[in-house]
């Protein structure tokens, strides 16, 4: 294992400096994802202000969910920087060079790639969420920090699980990645909103089916202390680390299950 | 001009193979399209009109700006960037046509057909999903296409202008960012300009991208009409002529010191 730790920075480390190579493109690209971002965030201010809240929520409530939704799923595209061009691995049997090389593919997938301009949304979620605690101001003790990260990590694992799954479908079809945005974009979009918007369906799958609402819905519940309109038990948002987790070994399982019956497009 | 006819349906046809990623793409607007018309359902309980729009007709705007994204490339797209990092822009200057006719034809063949096989289907899905309105009268209808069809060509003598700096920069993500952040938030596609405050919503109704999404969808719900269309089209009028003429000059600038990227 630290063997292996070792070797995860050391080739982060050397992901990291390959970046750096290109500092004006670096830099150019941290700053556009920062103000795509950003620019959807004012929208939710301009759309707030003038409604005054959405369904019971403040600005600052939904700037809460909107920025540890994003901050998660920055985190998961940070991590599945290699996943991110996946069907491309996969088109031009680039995928050969990491099966013969003496390491889980798994790991070599997530030190493929480490994109720092990810980090511009990263900064992004951070004011949001910021802004959120600095309005909000919530009297939280050390078990409320700590849910918070747990929160933060899940939602993390979360849509890596997500991106890792979309991925895995590349094996059979490369023509799915439309599909896999729903999930991803579309999840970190519709988390930014309270999950009590949402007509009935809509709730249950995203709880029971892909439980994409303990992201940040259920644990903001209980770190801000609301009410939850239907009624739901007191203990739901601690499962959150857990549907976490669970999704995460699913998509694991999933994606062993390609790579063992991953044919190479040959040439 | 039967050569551009020609190269914009091919570049149409080209687009009918990629039936999967359509069917995919309709989803994700309908998805995406099902998230805002919950958002718009909650923020006008206990409110009728705000900016002059109801709520059917913000779900509405909702549907429509979802079937018209993929159309308008609110997204921006890589094709013409990356022909220049490529280099395969030396193929289309050695041919005996007008290079910016040209990508005008390619663009407007993309445009058409996701105009036609995004966007009917996510429009018709909204329409019965979430209840839309049909469009405010025949008249309405037209003014309706002819504005999407001046999007769509604002669209591409918009972009044109920044995907001439791929000659220098050598990066198309870069740019793409910018362009689909331009679009997506000027056209009014994450809010309806309706619902901005006045003074950023006037500066925007000024800039060459509500033809895009905003001044389409007023015009099908019937909001602008007239006299008041004539003078928003002709504004629109005035930016294509001039980011034309840009766009030109850009070119012409570029192409004398080319030096391709080959190999």
């Amino acid at each position: 294992m630290p063997y292996l730790l070792r070797l995860y920075f050391r080739l982060i480390g050397a992901q990291i400096r390959s970046e750096m190579q290109y500092r004006a493109s670096l830099i150019a690209e941290t700053l556009g994802a920062f103000l795509v971002t950003a620019l959807d965030f004012a929208a939710i201010v301009i759309l707030l202000g003038r409604f005054q809240g959405i369904g019971g929520w403040s600005l600052a409530e939904v700037a809460f969910l909107y920025g540890a939704s994003s901050i998660s799923f920055t985190l998961a595209e940070l991590n599945a920087g290699g996943y991110d061009y996946f069907d491309r691995i996969v088109v031009r049997g680039d995928f050969d060079r990491l099966l013969i090389r003496p390491l889980d593919p798994f790991f070599q997938m997530l030190t493929e790639a480490w994109p720092l301009r990810r980090f511009g949304r990263l900064f992004q979620g951070l004011i949001a969420f910021l802004y959120a605690m600095f309005t909000l101001r919530p009297a939280w003790d050390a078990f409320h920090w700590g849910f918070l990260i747990a929160m933060i990590a899940g939602g993390m694992l979360f849509f890596l699980a997500i991106l890792i799954i979309g991925s895995t479908a590349c094996f059979w079809s490369p023509q799915t990645s439309e599909l896999t945005n729903i999930f991803s974009y579309g999840g970190q979009f519709m988390t930014s909103y309270p999950m009590s918007i949402y007509e009935r369906w809509m709730r249950e799958v995203f709880t029971f089916v892909i439980p994409i609402a303990f992201v940040s819905y259920y644990p903001a519940l209980y770190l801000l202390d609301k009410p939850d309109p239907f009624g739901l038990p007191a203990w739901l948002p601690f499962l959150a680390p857990f549907a976490a987790v669970a999704m995460f070994a699913i998509a694991l399982a999933f994606w062993r299950f390609g790579v063992q019956h991953y044919q190479s497009t040959g040439n | 001009m039967s050569v551009y006819l020609a190269v914009a349906v091919k570049s149409f046809q080209k687009h009918l193979t990629y039936r999967a990623a359509n069917l995919a793409g309709i989803l994700t607007n309908s998805f995406f399209g099902a998230v805002y018309v919950s958002v718009y359902i909650a923020v006008f309980q206990n409110r009728t009109t705000i900016g002059g729009l109801d709520v059917r007709d913000a779900v509405t705007y909702v549907v429509l700006t979802q079937a018209l994204l993929m159309a308008m490339s609110a997204f921006g797209n890589h094709e013409l960037s990356e022909a220049l990092i490529r280099g395969s822009i030396a193929n289309d200057l050695s041919r005996p046509v007008d290079f910016y006719l040209y990508w005008a034809a390619i663009d407007l063949g993309r445009a058409v057909y996701y105009l036609i096989f995004r966007g009917a289907p996510t429009f018709a899905i909204g329409l019965l999903l979430f209840q839309a309105r049909p469009p405010a009268s025949l008249v309405a209808t037209a003014g309706f296409l002819l504005c999407a069809l001046t999007g769509m060509a604002t669209s591409y003598v918009f972009r044109f202008i920044p995907n001439c700096l791929a000659f220098w920069t050598t990066d198309a993500r870069g740019i793409n960012y910018l362009i689909s952040t331009a679009i997506l938030f000027c056209a009014g596609f994450i809010v309806p300009l309706n619902f901005f405050p006045p003074a950023l919503r006037d500066l925007l109704l000024m800039l060459p991208f509500s033809t895009l999404a905003n001044l389409p969808v007023n015009v099908y719900l019937g909001k602008l009409s007239g006299a008041e269309l004539a003078a928003a089209l002709a504004v629109q009028a005035v930016w294509i002529v001039a980011m034309i003429a840009a766009g030109r000059l850009i070119l012409g600038r570029v192409i004398t010191r080319l030096t391709v990227h080959g190999g």
